[in-house]
């Protein structure tokens, strides 16, 4: 059973302050093309890079960070802001960390902080994610 | 919509539903009146990839045309399989919430779910053929609820009303925010929030 799914980090497993910064992804025309076409928004200039494509690209990203991936059981909410244009070429990467964790019944809330940065090192796009994330199975503990 | 309404209120006043479908019929002909087809016969508008398409820009509505109340309901899409695999390969989020079937059926959700950030990129989507679309300038704010799983098969629309235009420091452009609520076929809610938009003005 601990096997199924692969290792994952539970709520007890969850810092607050510690943050990590992922690898980078340049952003292609072809994900531009990609995005547009499964959100069917109204194709624009196609070297403008769509408002929500680097946040899902940032949740990606996350997945490359040499840790296992938080035990998401829901995603609650997201608080989010855009502060500058992408454009095709630029090459992204986000920074997060946990602000605050609150166990609950079904296990417990975090919160955690996100940034999204350019090449040149400046915040794109920043925001605010909350989890619903599982507590340790009994048989998976160490 | 405004046909709709239209129709709605010629027959309470008695009209009989022959002269409705004749208005009707006039209208959809307005759309595409012959001049407007033969003027584009003429000259290739921008944009256009032959002679004869009509690509002339989008009309584009300015902060001064939007008003406070406004609400629009778009058409709906079906979630499929494929739109999650597709977002999961885009993304690089392999959750085992949205990729492991055989997981996922020990899960209190019983299946695969897609994305939350999938229902958003699909109501954003839905935005645009819900209204004519604005004449935005940029997307500058999100606050988001996931409140229930969008499920393989399910059918997401998108209720929206403008419930707030503020004038912002410049004087080309206003802030728009729009309350909107993704629905599934079942009418439950599963996303919900406001976001902010730039909105030009009227040059």
């Amino acid at each position: 059973m601990s096997a199924a799914g692969g290792a994952r980090l539970y709520f007890e497993d969850v810092t607050v302050g510690d943050e990590a910064v992922t690898p980078a992804l340049t952003v292609t025309g072809a994900h531009v093309a990609l995005y547009t076409g499964l959100a069917g928004d109204e194709p624009g200039d196609p070297d403008r890079v769509p408002d929500f494509l680097p946040l899902a690209l940032a949740t990606g990203l996350g997945w490359r960070l040499p840790r296992p991936p938080l035990a998401v059981q829901a995603f609650l909410a997201l608080e989010w802001e855009i502060l500058k244009p992408l454009r095709v070429g630029d090459t992204i990467r986000a920074a997060s960390r946990a602000t605050a964790r609150r166990a609950t019944r079904e296990g417990g809330i975090v919160i955690e902080e996100q940034r999204i940065l350019d090449q040149h090192g400046e915040v794109v796009q920043q925001g605010r994610f909350t989890f619903l994330v599982a507590r340790r199975p009994p048989e998976d503990a160490p | 919509m405004a046909h709709r309404v239209n129709r709605a209120r010629r027959r309470t006043d008695g009209t009989r539903g022959g002269a409705d479908r004749q208005t009707a019929g006039r209208g959809v002909g307005r759309l595409r009146a012959p001049s407007a087809t033969r003027r584009a016969r003429g000259r290739r508008p921008p944009g256009a990839w032959y002679p004869g398409a009509r690509m002339t820009a989008p009309r584009r509505r300015y902060f001064e045309e939007i008003e406070v109340g406004e609400e629009y309901e778009s058409p709906g899409r079906t979630v499929t399989e494929t739109d999650i695999v597709l977002f999961a390969g885009l993304s690089g989020d392999y959750n085992v919430l949205h990729t492991d079937a055989e997981f996922m059926k020990r899960s209190v959700f019983g299946e695969r779910i897609a994305h939350g950030l999938l229902g958003l990129a699909i109501q954003s989507g839905l935005f645009t053929r819900a209204t004519t679309p604005y004449a935005t300038l940029a997307f500058v704010g999100l606050r988001w609820k996931f409140r229930a799983p969008i499920r393989i098969g399910d059918t997401i629309r998108l209720r929206a009303r403008v419930v707030a235009k503020r004038e912002t420091s410049k004087p080309d452009r206003g802030l728009v925010t729009i309350a909107r609520q993704v629905l599934n076929q079942r009418d439950e809610v599963v996303q919900e929030g406001e976001t902010d938009v730039l909105v030009e003005r009227r040059p």
